[in-house]
């Protein structure tokens, strides 16, 4: 932990963000999976698009 | 040379004035963390998206305040410091998604924010500024986020208050200089948060646990928080924040356009007297006290005059606030303000925290349909709005709504009338002791009158 914080963090501030990131982590994580499964989805059922500016 | 008494907090550095311009000292011992600061990139990335002050080096140009310093800065003028507990709604939660996004940015750059004090956020050009450049320090794998706490007791127990339980918590912000402490948010946000996630944890469970290890700190075991989990952490505080909502309206002025008493040809006159009066004046910064949603403030901040709009109602702020910003308006600033109370000068000495009036003057001040609402409903004598006036503005623009308008005499049909001399003639005689009338012309159709004044 960096020695120069100048502000107050609080014991039980620190100890909790250990119990609570681990939880949010694995629900930051799902959701991106489930956000990546989405787009991947997408990207297959659509149609190619046309990309080029040449019309 | 004159130290900032609000910057007193931080040993990495401090602000100070030097020839009315603010500057920033930045000390030896933060010399690492300010290096990484610009060659991370991160303070390129933060300054060109507009969510860090910009600033200049100017060590060689201007004197170091004391022998510990490594640089000093000229960081980019913001125009008017504006506090926490005057934000509308939507303003405290754009500062804490604000506030979100530099610290995800510093993370990607190996830096982490220190602090996140909701009064590091100011609104310049209409938008949440980081105005802190020394609140980054480098990101240690494993750590937790010293700032955690702050930015629960700063911005998310505040807007969930105001959200789930009611506007008006946001007083406690002005009660409470380090933000609304968990264990007081958790006793008053209602029982069915505990099924929120965020907020049960964030809120409940964080207050729990600062009161299991208060006074334990070297008993207490820390587990490291891991990348991930961090990164969980943030997204968790920046989603529960996004669905936080709160809608205006069925407060006190909500629709008060509706129910005025212009006809459409007196409200054409009344916006080109002001106009007028504007362009007589040429002010750099207007106040309009009583500004509703901001519909007369407009005429100066379309102007790029720098305007601030306050209103006593939360509603009627937050409602200017969203208009701004769908019209991304630069000069504008809406601020919660209760005249007969305004914000005081607040923190360590009286000094960190400015008052409303220590926050001036302001180059023109209008103050229109409020004298009876300051007279009538709060019994304020004529003579000492009038002396209140004179001390935060040098011109104003005044609105007289005497008696017999069905504004006044609707807030006489409920009191006793002890206001003999609220009449015109009282009226001028308070007004005349402070100020020098330059213009007077009445509204058309109505009984009101709108005066132009410069102060004696």
């Amino acid at each position: 932990m960096n020695l120069f914080a100048y502000i107050d963090p609080g014991t039980g501030s620190m100890i909790v963000q250990a119990l609570i990131g681990v939880f949010a982590g694995v629900m930051f994580f799902s959701k991106s999976l489930i956000r990546q499964g989405i787009a991947r989805a997408r990207l297959f059922f659509s149609k190619p698009k046309n990309t080029s500016t040449e019309e | 040379m004159l130290v900032e008494p609000a910057s007193f907090r931080d040993p990495s550095g401090f602000l100070f004035w030097d020839n009315d311009k603010l500057y920033r000292q930045v000390n030896k011992a933060y010399k690492n963390d300010f290096d990484l600061l610009l060659s991370s990139g991160l303070y390129k990335r933060l300054t060109d998206s507009s969510l860090l002050i910009s600033h200049q080096d100017v060590t060689d140009k201007v004197e170091a305040k004391s022998d510990n310093n490594y640089k000093v800065i000229k960081p980019k003028e913001v125009p008017f410091i504006s506090y926490p507990y005057e934000w509308s709604f939507s303003q405290l939660k754009d500062a804490a998604l604000t506030t979100l996004k530099v610290q995800k940015a510093a993370l990607d750059h190996g830096m982490t924010l220190k602090d996140a004090s909701a009064y590091n956020i100011q609104f310049v050009d209409g938008k949440p500024l980081l105005i802190d450049t020394l609140s980054f320090e480098s990101y240690e794998a494993g750590s937790p986020w010293i700032a955690y706490r702050q930015f629960c007791q700063h911005f998310l127990a505040p807007l969930a208050l105001m959200s789930k339980v009611d506007i008006r918590t946001q007083h406690l912000m002005r009660t409470n200089i380090d933000g609304v402490p968990l264990d007081l948010a958790s006793i008053i946000l209602p029982a069915k948060t505990r099924f929120s996630p965020a907020l049960a944890s964030h809120i409940h469970l964080h207050a729990r646990s600062q009161k299991k290890y208060a006074g334990k700190a070297g008993s207490a075991k820390q587990r490291p928080v891991s990348r991930f989990a961090l990164n969980g952490l943030i997204d968790s505080l920046e989603s529960s924040i996004k669905k936080m909502e709160w809608k205006p309206g069925g407060t006190e002025w909500g629709e008060y356009y509706t129910f005025t008493n212009y006809s459409s040809n007196a409200f054409k006159q009344k916006k080109k007297l002001i106009e007028g009066f504007i362009a007589i004046t040429k002010p750099k910064q207007v106040w309009d006290i009583g500004a509703n949603t901001g519909l007369f403030s407009r005429l100066a901040s379309s102007q790029h005059i720098q305007t601030i709009a306050f209103d006593i109602d939360p509603a009627a702020v937050e409602k200017n606030y969203r208009q701004l910003k769908a019209n991304n308006e630069k000069s504008l600033l809406p601020l919660v303000m209760d005249l007969t109370n305004p914000s005081p000068a607040l923190g360590w000495a009286h000094e960190e925290r400015q008052s409303l009036a220590g926050r001036g003057e302001a180059d023109l001040v209008m103050a229109l349909a409020l004298i009876h609402h300051l007279v009538i409903s709060n019994n304020v004598p004529l003579e000492r709005a009038a002396k209140f006036m004179a001390q935060i503005g040098k011109h104003l623009i005044i609105e007289f709504v005497p008696k017999g308008d069905s504004q006044v005499d609707k807030l006489l049909s409920t009191r006793e009338d002890i206001f003999p001399d609220y009449d015109v003639d009282g009226f001028e005689k308070s007004y005349k002791e402070h100020f020098d009338i330059i213009e007077k012309v009445k509204i058309k159709s109505s009984k009101r009158i709108l005066y132009l004044m410069e102060r004696k």
